[in-house]
């Protein structure tokens, strides 16, 4: 054997240590025969049905019943027609697409003068009402630091923005792999827009900058950005309704639910627009008619009590199952998903760590901000509840394609909050977390049962003051659940769902339940392909996480915990038809 | 699925910019609403002392209620308390100023720091005043 050779075969001692350990070969052995019974064996129709559910729920139940309704040809292809050609027709929306055409062809060079213009208004404005004395109301400082921001960014974008605007989005190392790699933005359809010449437009980046200045007299300039940003989201939203998906699971740990309440509808509308206009699919499978009865009777049962605020934002939420479902429509698009939530958990542990060391930081002003930032961040009940859901993703070996120390850093703040926490609770949602992703996205099943049966227990021995009552109680806090009317007792979530929604819609989320982790578990054991095995067992760990979450704790102290489940839930239904159900097999 | 590389642009040098620009605006955001803002007018008390020779310069702090400290503006100052030794008088004087970045001014600008020399006429005498302390300043009415 050559040296060439010998280093290819080369392997480390903790390989060699696994390969020739006798348990790890026996709990591999085993684990392999007990997912053969699913794979192949007695409890294979399980599994296997899925498809048939899916031919059986399509050809006799909805199939028939839309054909008799008449609904697809009534109203469902007039209206689509009628919707896309008016999009298609209508001059104002083609104008306008043009102009967001060339906005996005244009050099950064005029976002830098639009900024260099605003921001030598807003201070001149702030000037005059610090020292001059007119009756235009009081400057604050803040309004001179974004002024003065705004001009040092404007001189560098004036000054060295030679590119286009979408190249400098695209290719950035903080843009590019914000945007590209969790946000949902499909780099390629951004490169198709870049097609016309390049053009700095002067004047108007001069008028707008002047127009925004010059209103820096009633609002402050912390406000118009905050606006203009607002409108550029809500304008890609419209255009890309999987950023405002991602852009919601990223921005969950610190916006508040009124806010991301807010991003989901205008991607549900953006989303519903887009399939008007046949630029993406509605696909409807049994579970879907399940998850649809049951959101209905929510909104029954909701509006024959007297809508309240919390219902509507629970109504938005869980709205997002079907766009997560139907969005998620790539092998690209579920690994940014999968980035997002990581991104989103990561960025609530910094918040909550952040949070619990404002006090010690002597600077005011640093501090004031801090708490600020700190306001909206979850519980660390709650946060417990999240960051395990997300652990599988963050484990999972799809994500291959990040730099591995993203991963590790997420697991060490994780660690870390539940050791600031001192919450065994944190510990224990971890681990089982941990033990989860292992048992069903690496078909590990008996080890990481074995392997849990000796560690579990012998932690809860050595933190002698754990007890089931002391980990559970602090989750059935009152949060949200108060806004509901259902606040007062240690309810979980079901007895929660029951109080708000009746039995019936328990009965039916249970039920869509079913036939969603269904379609998990078959996307995870089922695939032949070994990445999309791992892809479709994260998923579906992590919503078996959630969902055993949601039989021991009240998700509804925090309902921004039932987006994540919505938005989970949509992902196990992602996958199966990415990974699985692809309409290749059949 | 493709890798793609992603290169540091101008764009993201001005993200990184801003936002270190953003927090040491923040650190010293006391500091930048001082500069900018029209201090308030306060009355700074001062203690000087005036090495007077002969007797009758003596006494005229003795009868001198007011006193112009001499500069390009000249400003008027109010004699609030007299002590006179041998051969050194200690005053305590009060005049309009105002405070900036930690430091007292007097309004035509000149700093009043302890050490500080300034010529001084009381009662058509002239004199220097040595700056001894300068002490906390009452908000005058401006």
């Amino acid at each position: 054997m050559n040296k060439a050779r010998k280093k290819t075969h080369k392997t480390g001692i903790g390989k060699r240590l696994v390969r020739g350990s006798l348990v790890l070969s026996f709990t591999r052995f085993v684990s392999s025969r007990l997912v053969r019974i699913f794979e192949s064996g007695f409890a294979a129709p399980l599994l296997k049905s899925v498809k048939a559910t899916d031919h059986f729920a399509r050809k006799k139940v909805s199939g028939p019943v839309f054909k008799k309704l008449g609904l697809r040809k009534k109203f469902a292809m007039p209206a689509r027609n009628r919707v896309a050609s008016f999009f298609a027709n209508n001059s104002v929306i083609t104008r306008l697409c043009g102009l967001q055409t060339k906005l996005l062809n244009t050099p950064l060079r005029t976002v830098g003068l639009f900024m260099l213009t605003f921001g030598i208004y807003a201070t001149a404005i702030f000037l005059l009402k610090r020292f001059v004395s007119l009756s235009i109301g009081e400057a604050d400082t803040d309004d001179l630091i974004i002024s003065a921001l705004s001009v040092i960014g404007g001189i560098m974008l004036t000054l060295f923005g030679e590119k286009r605007l979408v190249s400098a989005l695209g290719k950035g190392k903080i843009t590019g792999t914000l945007l590209s790699d969790v946000l949902g933005i499909n780099d390629s359809s951004l490169y198709r827009t870049a097609t016309e010449k390049p053009k700095t437009y002067v004047g108007i980046s001069f008028l707008l900058g002047s127009v925004l200045g010059v209103l820096t007299v009633v609002l402050s300039p912390l406000k118009i950005f905050f606006w203009t940003a607002v409108l550029i989201g809500a304008v890609i939203i419209i255009n890309v309704p999987e950023f405002g998906l991602l852009t919601a699971m990223s921005a969950m740990y610190f916006l508040p639910a009124g806010y991301l309440s807010i991003i989901c509808v205008i991607t549900l509308l953006s989303y519903l627009l887009k399939c008007l206009r046949l630029k993406r699919n509605f696909r409807f499978g049994s579970a879907d008619v399940l998850f649809l009865l049951f959101a209905l009777c929510l909104l029954i049962c909701c509006a024959r009590n007297g809508m309240n605020l919390g219902e509507l934002y629970l109504l938005c939420f869980l709205s997002m199952y079907f766009v997560a479902k139907n969005t998620l429509c790539s092998e690209k698009l579920v690994i940014q998903a999968s980035n997002s939530i990581c991104l989103g958990a990561f960025v609530g542990m910094l918040l909550y760590i952040a949070g619990d060391f404002a006090h010690l930081i002597q600077h005011q002003q640093l501090r004031m901000v801090l708490n600020g930032l700190v306001y909206c961040r979850m519980d660390v009940n709650m946060l417990a509840v999240m960051v395990a859901t997300a652990i599988p993703f963050a484990f999972s070996s799809f994500s291959n394609h990040v730099p591995r120390h993203r991963n590790v850093l997420f697991l060490i703040l994780a660690a870390a909050c539940a050791f600031i926490s001192d919450s065994y609770s944190f510990y224990m949602l971890l681990a089982a977390a941990f033990l989860v992703y292992v048992a069903v996205a690496h078909k590990a099943p008996f080890g990481a049962m074995a392997f849990g049966a000796l560690t579990m227990p012998t932690f809860a021995v050595l933190v002698s003051d754990f007890t089931y009552s002391s980990a559970v109680n602090a989750f059935c806090q009152t949060g949200f659940d108060n806004l509901l009317g259902i606040a007062g007792s240690n309810l979980n979530f079901w007895s929660a769902l029951n109080q708000v929604g009746g039995a019936a819609t328990a009965v039916l989320f249970l039920l869509a339940l079913l036939l969603i982790m269904q379609r998990a578990l078959a996307g995870a054991l089922m695939t032949k392909s070994p990445t999309a095995g791992v892809v479709c067992g994260t998923v579906a760990a992590a919503a078996i996480i959630i969902v055993a979450e949601s039989f021991a704790f009240n998700l509804f102290a925090d309902i921004r915990t039932l987006l994540m489940l919505g938005f989970v839930l949509g992902m196990c239904g992602a996958v199966y038809k990415v990974y699985y159900n692809t309409g290749k097999e059949e | 699925m493709q890798k793609r590389k992603f290169k540091i642009n101008v764009l993201d040098i001005t993200i990184v910019i801003l936002i270190i620009c953003a927090v040491a605006a923040l650190l010293f955001r006391d500091t930048i609403n001082e500069f900018f803002t029209k201090p308030n007018v306060v009355v700074v008390d001062i203690t000087v002392t005036a090495s007077p020779v002969t007797e009758n310069e003596k006494a005229v702090y003795k009868v001198g209620n007011t006193v112009t400290i001499e500069s390009d503006n000249p400003i008027q100052a109010v004699i609030t308390k007299v002590t006179v030794n041998e051969n050194k008088v200690t005053a305590t004087v009060s005049l309009n100023g105002y405070k900036r970045f930690g430091r007292y001014y007097m309004e035509n600008g000149s700093p009043l720091t302890a050490g500080g020399k300034y010529k001084a006429v009381i009662a058509g005498n002239s004199s220097i005043f040595t700056i001894a302390e300068v002490q906390a300043p009452q908000i005058a009415q401006s």
